[in-house]
């Protein structure tokens, strides 16, 4: 491809016009028409302008070979700016491999694929992946509490939170150059983000599986109900679920709003997830549950809206330790910095004055030898 | 006596002489070399939003009255400058420190001295053995006569050689540069 090529193919996948783009960047229409057919070259200046619109860096518009468009899945795309957002994402998964790669772990991602060549998955393969994936994680009986953890600093998957709408909805994504990389959507209150990372991680194990083919982008009504068994199973297994209702009822025969809320609040999950694990365990009735979550849902409602929980940072904090590391160890200058804090440069500064440089005299006696066995 | 040659690197140089109210007797005293990424836009990151910077760096008048000069540097010339380092040997260079150190090396400046508060400028200077084409901040002002006393460690001359040693012991033990280039 191209330069010109190149940059019609970015200036599209970013679902932008040429007016559009010309209007972010102060380029105007027909320079950039230029540019696109190969007519001449940007400024070094107008191609950053246009590379941080783009959220490509410079170099991406040199490369040869085709373009190969990333694959974003979602469970539902955002009503508005979703073209953004997936190029956010993959921005921010790209930025922070490669300070992996410079400073930190360069492997790109550590989880159990299923095979892409798999026969016929179904509900009971989809539970037993997450039973398999919850024992050889070691993540115990209530595993929402730890799964995010392990997902980062484990399988090396990269966890974003982003405010979007409808609230109701993830993302992932799985490529060669960052590995793999999940969205949440901040505005989720935490148990609802739990059951999304645990849902999207099902779509990263079968991606190999379900990514084959015309709609890669997309996933069935099958493959969305096997991620929500997976994630229900993964989240709530059964023997500790039977023993949480079991010390819940006291001897009493049924359960009410308070005792489902306090058994969801104990696995991190919604109310919804804990009645929907119940059912599939053959705990409750089905019919009986459906009803069940009707009648509960203005309180559930009430519940979700609590806001005294601060919105997790958009970057994980191991992110965050690796830029500083790395403008530390000289890998990163300032600007940089700040564009992958997504902060000014001016807060870039501050940060860099008061908070990295100023332990640099005590660097010589921040060593310790390791005392080989 | 000559005005001091000087490129200024980073915005944050320009934020900070600004900052200091530096900067006006900093033009004067020295030629002014700026990229046209920093110039156009490095130096505009600090926009007001909540932080604690409420004046704009305002270059325009300097740049039209020739107080300060502007060069640009084709943006395949800044690729190829990237291109002559291992992949891993800077995890990203800002745009604007590119365009500055392309600009230094591929056009053979010589007798231009390059002024960052960023590490990884002066390992590339160490690495590529041109130390003698850095100067900090602080050497900067004693150079032309303000002798203020830098408590930001960035700025300083300790600073300065630290990197810029760190960037040649790279050089001497084979980090760094491509295999073509070294």
């Amino acid at each position: 491809m191209t330069f010109g090529s190149r940059l019609k193919w970015a200036r599209e996948s970013a679902g932008l016009t040429q007016k559009q783009l010309s209007e972010a960047t102060q380029i105007g229409e027909s320079s950039l028409s230029e540019y696109e057919n190969d007519g001449r070259d940007p400024s070094a200046l107008q191609l950053v302008r246009i590379g941080e619109v783009l959220k490509r860096r410079p170099e991406f518009f040199f490369e040869t070979g085709e373009s190969q468009q990333e694959v974003v899945l979602w469970r539902e795309k955002p009503t508005a700016d979703a073209a953004q957002i997936e190029l956010q994402l993959i921005e921010l998964a790209d930025q922070y491999q490669r300070l992996e790669q410079c400073v930190g772990n360069p492997s790109l991602v550590s989880l159990p694929f299923v095979d892409a060549g798999r026969q016929n998955f179904d509900y009971p393969d989809a539970e037993r992946l997450a039973h398999d994936f919850r024992m050889s994680h070691s993540l115990g009986e209530r595993p929402g509490s730890s799964l995010l953890r392990v997902l980062e600093e484990v399988c090396r998957v990269k966890v974003f939170h982003l405010p979007f709408e409808p609230t109701g909805t993830a993302a992932c994504t799985l490529d060669d150059r960052y590995g793999a990389a999940i969205l949440l959507n901040s505005n989720n209150i935490r148990w609802r983000r739990n059951f999304d990372l645990a849902h999207e991680l099902f779509h990263l194990l079968t991606w190999r599986l379900f990514r084959a083919g015309t709609h890669v982008a997309e996933a069935s009504d099958c493959e969305e109900k096997l991620a929500q068994c997976f994630a229900g199973a993964l989240l709530v297994p059964a023997e500790p679920l039977k023993l949480a209702i079991a010390a819940q009822r006291r001897g009493n025969k049924s359960l009410d709003f308070d005792d489902l809320f306090e058994i969801a609040r104990q696995f991190d999950v919604s109310v919804q997830a804990i009645v929907w694990q119940m059912v599939n365990n053959r705990i409750i009735d089905k019919a009986k549950a459906s009803t069940l979550l009707e009648n509960i849902q203005g309180r559930v409602n009430l519940w979700e809206k609590r806001k005294d929980e601060i919105p997790p940072p958009a970057r994980p904090i191991r992110y965050e330790a690796l830029a500083r590391e790395a403008i530390e160890k000289g890998m990163i200058g300032t600007g940089v910095f700040a564009k992958y804090m997504g902060i000014s440069r001016r807060a870039a500064m501050k940060i860099i004055e008061t908070e990295i440089y100023p332990g640099s005299e005590y660097q010589a006696s921040a060593e310790i030898e390791i005392v080989d066995p | 006596m000559p005005k001091l040659k000087l490129l200024i690197l980073d915005a944050g140089v320009v934020i900070k002489l600004h900052d200091w109210g530096l900067w006006g007797q900093v033009i004067a005293k020295c030629d002014v070399h700026l990229s046209s990424i920093v110039a156009g836009r490095e130096s505009k990151y600090h926009q007001v939003d909540g932080d604690d910077w409420d004046q704009d760096i305002a270059l325009g008048q300097a740049i039209q009255d020739r107080t300060i000069f502007i060069f640009e540097v084709p943006a395949t010339d800044i690729l190829a400058f990237k291109n002559r380092f291992d992949a891993n040997y800077f995890c990203d260079l800002d745009d604007g420190e590119a365009e500055s150190l392309a600009y230094l090396t591929s056009q053979r400046k010589l007798d231009f001295k390059i002024s960052s508060g960023d590490a990884i400028v002066y390992k590339v200077l160490g690495n590529l053995n041109i130390v003698d084409q850095g100067i900090s901040l602080e050497e900067l002002l004693q150079q032309i006569g303000f002798s203020r006393r830098i408590n930001e460690f960035q700025y300083t001359k300790v600073f300065r050689d630290q990197m810029t040693a760190s960037g040649s012991t790279d050089r001497i033990q084979g980090r760094g540069l491509s295999i073509l280039d070294s």
